[in-house]
């Protein structure tokens, strides 16, 4: 994992980041309406 | 490395006796490991930095909404709740918008201005998406006003006109504000102009999407989320108040003066200022500032530039710049003796921190500046590393500063062959990294690149598939789509 990161250019780590800061807050915002 | 190592070690072995050879062996050998682990931290505090900034944004934008979670009444049906927390979240990540326009040193100087520019883009069309479909998930909902039975608004939402204008407002000046910035380049707008409505317009549905939250929305109008909402408004709008009213007070008392004006090339100047009754601008080889030029230091008239000068030069700055908006085809015409101001430094593009053994400078075009900024402090300081530099321009002519660059251990390439040329031709690609670096030069070496995307993209994949690892590869890009 570490090491495939490390073979990524800057745009797909910086894809990546969005991506994953996406999927937290869908998380969050779906623990908040199954409540 | 190693063949620097090596031929050390011989030199010293025609000098020293068998014990003496293998304790300094030993030494060097822990010196080459001290350098490794350096460059091992440098690249892991700059991860951490990265993750430490990603897990903050998200702590700021979910904070409204654990907040309402926690303080808000019962929950209500499923595609209410969802309405809530897609217009909580949405408001969240346009306050946070400001905190990511670019001219925070903390959050910009160790990510990059470009992908902090980029994240700020990307979030604000992922808020505008969250803010469209908010009012049309309370479809169904009982309306008509508050029910007495109801103290906790389980059942209904609000109808009250004034309450909803301010989020129907915001509505509409939402999609204009984020399609006029992704059609910026296309719309002749002034640089300025844009600015000025870019900033204006966020300030706006700020304030109107503050009133809609506190006063329409459900948690919003709990005395908690109310100050909660009041306090990041604050701080978003603090922040623009911050960049546009204190930095320029700030500078009003480190003014500069134009001392020079020069010609590099046919589209290309150098601006050369220096500090008025300062004592200069503390920077990196390789950074840039946002100059201003005969304006007010209030006035929205600024631009970034990459700084060419050394910082081991003095307190005189030089720009490299090239004809291309409103402002730069105007360059010739300044006048030495001209005010100026300087906001920086900014950028990630710097190898003073730097262990590894060479330097790669890579350059497209005006991309030359910040890497001729990089090459003379290295120069000048008669810096131990080795350093090769790639310049790429379309025509001869168009070659900058090509009698100080010399021939040694520079390339340069040029997309139109003339009559009679010793350097490369074609373009900065894969095959011709090949013929200028060794392999143990892609490993070990640092690479800076700046120029056009399509050269950056080309180079850093090339370098990547050359097993140069990502924390090695320093690259600063001049759009951010």
């Amino acid at each position: 994992m570490i090491d495939q990161l490390k073979r990524m250019s800057l745009r797909q780590r910086v894809s990546i980041s969005i991506w994953l800061v996406s999927v937290i807050l869908g998380l969050i915002l779906l623990a908040f309406v199954l409540r | 490395m190693q063949d620097r190592r090596e031929t050390a070690i011989v030199s010293l072995a025609s000098t020293m006796n068998r014990n003496q050879v293998a304790h300094q062996r030993a030494k060097m050998d822990q010196n080459h490991e001290t350098e490794i682990c350096l460059v091992a931290r440098i690249g892991s505090q700059k991860h951490m930095k990265t993750l430490l900034l990603i897990i903050c944004y998200i702590a700021a934008v979910t904070l409204p909404l654990i907040l309402s979670w926690l303080v808000g009444g019962p929950p209500r049906a499923f595609h209410q709740e969802l309405a809530s927390g897609l217009g909580i979240l949405a408001f969240a990540m346009i306050l946070m918008e400001f905190v990511l326009s670019g001219r925070f040193k903390n959050v910009s100087n160790d990510i990059g201005m470009d992908v902090t520019m980029r994240f700020h883009q990307i979030m604000a069309r992922i808020a505008l998406g969250f803010a469209i479909l908010h009012p049309f998930l309370y479809r169904g909902t009982p309306s008509g006003g508050p029910r007495p039975w109801d103290s906790t608004r389980q059942l209904v939402i609000t109808t009250d006109f004034f309450d909803l204008s301010t989020g129907i407002a915001a509505y509409l000046l939402l999609p204009s504000l984020v399609l006029l910035a992704i059609g910026r380049t296309k719309l002749d707008y002034k640089y300025e102009t844009w600015r000025l409505m870019h900033g204006v317009g966020a300030l706006l549905i700020a304030a109107l999407l503050l009133h809609h939250t506190v006063y329409a929305g459900r948690y919003g109008s709990q005395p908690v989320m109310t100050g909660v909402w009041l306090a990041m408004t604050t701080i978003a709008i603090g922040s623009l108040c911050y960049v546009y009213l204190l930095v320029p007070l700030r500078d009003k008392t480190r003014a500069w003066r134009v001392t020079s004006v020069m010609q590099v090339t046919q589209k290309q100047w150098e601006v050369t200022v220096a500090p008025d009754g300062h004592s200069g601008l503390d920077y990196k080889a390789g950074q840039f500032v946002w100059l201003n030029v005969g304006h007010s230091t209030f006035s929205l008239k600024e631009n970034p530039f990459s700084i060419s000068s050394a910082p081991a030069a003095g307190p005189e700055i030089s720009f490299m710049i090239k004809e291309f908006g409103d402002f730069t085809r105007t360059i010739g015409q300044i006048k030495p003796g001209t005010i100026a101001y300087l906001d920086g430094p900014y950028g990630s593009l710097s190898v003073e921190d730097r262990t590894e053994p060479g330097v790669a400078l890579i350059a497209g075009g005006v991309g030359l500046a910040p890497l001729l900024g990089i090459l003379r402090q290295m120069r000048l300081t008669n810096d131990p590393r080795k350093v090769k530099l790639v310049c790429g321009n379309r025509s001869v002519d168009q070659i900058a500063y090509r009698e100080e660059l010399g021939p040694q251990d520079v390339t340069l390439v040029v997309a139109e062959q003339p009559e009679i040329w010793d350097g490369e031709t074609g373009f900065i690609d894969g095959p011709l990294l090949d013929r200028t670096f060794s392999q143990e030069e892609f490993a070990e070496w640092v690479f800076v690149l700046c120029g056009p995307p399509i050269m950056m993209d080309i180079v850093e994949n090339h370098l990547l598939k050359r097993d140069t690892p990502s924390h090695r590869i320093l690259s600063e890009r001049f759009s951010y789509d």
